[in-house]
């Protein structure tokens, strides 16, 4: 499953869920909050995420994981509101059989997550300034 | 006396967005957007020519007038015509205005103000003049030669530039134009089914709702598609992202931006994503 929240997410609790007899391997990917974004010092993100699009899809994105890397788990969570360096902004706990279709189905979820999910980051500089990552091409140079 | 009209019809633009030329697309109808455009400047002026591209090697029916220079829009165009004819004053139009009519031409010739270096159009978007579907006077021609050598490329900027008369549109929707294949689909669906309006919530995220100080709205439109309803809003709220960088869902289902409009949907709006 997956869901988003504005509480710290507790790798203990994701690592716990995923255990499963039947599996022979137990992947887990964390994203954490870094200090620096292209050559810029970063002093805290706040994610946003638009909820019901965001849910629905991650929900897609896990189900379509197990069928595709026939998992016994998965499991990702994503972290939304003002986050610190070092935090985790997002886990993908899964487990399987072996150990080669957990990592595979690790990263083929955090890479779905970024493509799919409405989510956005800002970050915000020791200069008192801050910007939407991804957006920094985007604005239009044709105003009138 | 009143310097004569003729008509020029701007066909050498490079339809990048849409993806193939423009003024070979039939909207509605049998005629193309450009024998549709050209048959509109017939009605209403002595005299019309194609404008095309200077490294345009087609061969076309109707008179043309070639630009003088590469890649500098419709002011290239603008000034191979007071070139060719000086002395007379042109109505310009472009050849992806689907909604354009003859009425809406006539109105624009009847009020033309021969004593001022342009009579044209607001835009109903931002109440800015349009300049593609304007009488340009001879008066404009020196101001032109001298945009040009400044480097100016830019249609609308030159337009403010003038001294003008400028209209409000009869038709408010007439000049709305066709960029990209979702315009195409906005207008063909507009000119088969007519204009309903409803009521649309729209939500913004991010940036977006940065730039409009609101996390949604509630709004009336006319507009048929998702794609239509953008085109309105852009420049009404003047918002910082291209439309090819902005995903859309209704009713918090991810869609196409061809995607129909029903009464009371919700529109949200998606820059671009950078979770994890």
């Amino acid at each position: 499953m997956f869901r988003l929240t504005t509480d710290p997410i507790d790798p203990a609790a994701l690592r716990e869920a995923a255990g499963n007899p039947h599996a022979g391997a137990v992947s887990i990917f964390e994203g954490t909050v870094r200090n620096h974004h292209q050559g810029r010092e970063v002093l805290r993100l706040e994610y946003e995420a638009h909820a019901p699009v965001a849910e629905k899809e991650g929900q897609r994105i896990v189900r379509n994981a197990i069928e595709r890397f026939g998992l016994d788990h998965a499991e990702a969570v994503h972290r939304t509101g003002s986050l610190e360096i070092g935090e985790s902004a997002v886990i993908v706990a899964v487990s399987s059989p072996h150990r080669s279709e957990s990592f595979e189905a690790c990263r083929f979820i955090i890479d779905e997550i970024k493509h799919r999910l409405p989510i956005w980051k800002k970050e915000f500089y020791p200069d008192g300034s801050s910007d939407w990552v991804g957006c920094e091409g985007c604005r239009q140079g044709h105003q009138h | 006396m009143t310097p004569p009209l003729h008509g020029l019809l701007l066909a050498g633009g490079k339809s990048r967005r849409m993806g193939s030329d423009k003024a070979e697309l039939v909207v509605e109808g049998d005629l193309s957007l450009r024998d549709r455009g050209l048959q509109l400047l017939d009605a209403v002026t002595t005299e019309t020519r194609l404008s095309i591209a200077q490294d345009d090697q087609r061969s076309y029916q109707s008179s043309t007038i070639r630009d003088l220079r590469p890649d500098a829009g419709p002011l290239a165009g603008l000034e191979a015509a007071f070139q060719q004819a000086p002395g007379v004053a042109w109505l310009v139009t472009a050849c992806d205005l689907p909604f354009l009519t003859d009425s809406v031409l006539q109105f624009l010739r009847e009020a033309r103000d021969p004593d001022r270096a342009a009579t044209c159009f607001t835009s109903r978007f931002d109440g800015k003049p349009e300049p593609l579907c304007t009488i340009y006077e001879p008066s404009a021609a020196t101001t032109l030669t001298q945009a040009l050598a400044g480097k100016m490329r830019c249609a609308r900027k030159f337009l403010y530039s003038l001294h003008r008369r400028d209209l409000d549109l009869p038709d408010k929707s007439a000049l709305d134009n066709c960029n990209r294949p979702e315009d195409l689909e906005e207008a063909r669906l507009t000119l088969r089914n007519g204009r309903t309006t409803k009521t649309i919530m729209v939500e913004y995220c991010g940036i977006l709702r940065e730039d409009t100080g609101a996390a949604t709205e509630e709004l009336e439109t006319t507009a048929v598609t998702a794609a239509g309803l953008w085109e309105e809003l852009r420049m009404a709220r003047n918002l910082s992202l291209g439309l090819e960088a902005v995903r859309i869902a209704i009713n918090d289902e991810f869609r196409p931006w061809s995607h129909p409009l029903a009464h009371r949907d919700k529109l949200t709006l998606f820059p671009p994503f950078a979770g994890g």
